[in-house]
């Protein structure tokens, strides 16, 4: 059929919207919310159970690759060194004087709702990168 | 903040920024790594565990 990739783009096109929106709704329920209460619990909750219903297919399908041992062995060491850091600061003190960076990000973003919006996107973000990187 | 640990988390970023530029050049990427460890199963729950908290961590507690 001619008219079927012209079908299948407008498809594609509308999930890419209504994902859009639900996005945009859901960031904006997101910044009405506090740390520590129920609504940022279930907010949060809810993102992470649709992601992983919308990545595991594409995640759970795919072939497997194999490993760069020296790029593990570099990534590995650099991951050490911010774990080492984040856990020394951790155990070392007050937090004020000894910050994790999760401690810095609520400091510098966490306490408006514009902040929490860039903190929430920055994880899908990192969540849809996770997901797509490599592919 | 003392001055030690914000000199500390600085020169943990830029060493972070130098083996990202680094690793690149060298054909190392971080994004190999990542999609390696994805395509195995086991690797793949365990990113979506720690991406998970990662969020509940920042966002809940």
């Amino acid at each position: 059929m001619v008219g079927e990739p012209f079908v299948v783009t407008r498809s594609r096109t509308a999930v890419a919207v209504a994902g859009g929106v639900v996005v945009v709704a859901w960031l904006a329920l997101e910044a009405r919310t506090h740390t520590f209460t129920r609504g940022a619990e279930v907010i949060t909750g809810v993102a992470i159970v649709v992601f992983v219903l919308v990545a595991a297919p594409k995640v759970l399908h795919e072939r497997v690759r194999p490993f760069d041992i020296k790029g593990v062995m570099i990534w590995g060491v650099a991951a050490l060194v911010v774990v080492g850091v984040e856990l020394f600061n951790l155990f070392a003190g007050p937090r004020s004087q000894f910050p994790t960076i999760s401690s810095m990000t609520n400091t510098l973003v966490g306490q408006t709702p514009f902040g929490r919006v860039m903190l929430a996107l920055a994880w899908l973000v990192l969540g849809a990168w996770l997901v797509l990187c490599g592919s | 903040m003392r001055v030690v640990s914000l000199v500390l988390w600085l020169v943990v970023a830029a060493g972070l920024v130098v083996t990202s530029v680094i690793a690149h050049w060298h054909h190392h990427r971080l994004t190999q790594v990542v999609a390696a460890i994805r395509s195995r199963r086991v690797g793949a729950v365990l990113l979506g565990l720690g991406w998970a908290w990662v969020g509940w961590h920042f966002l809940v507690r």
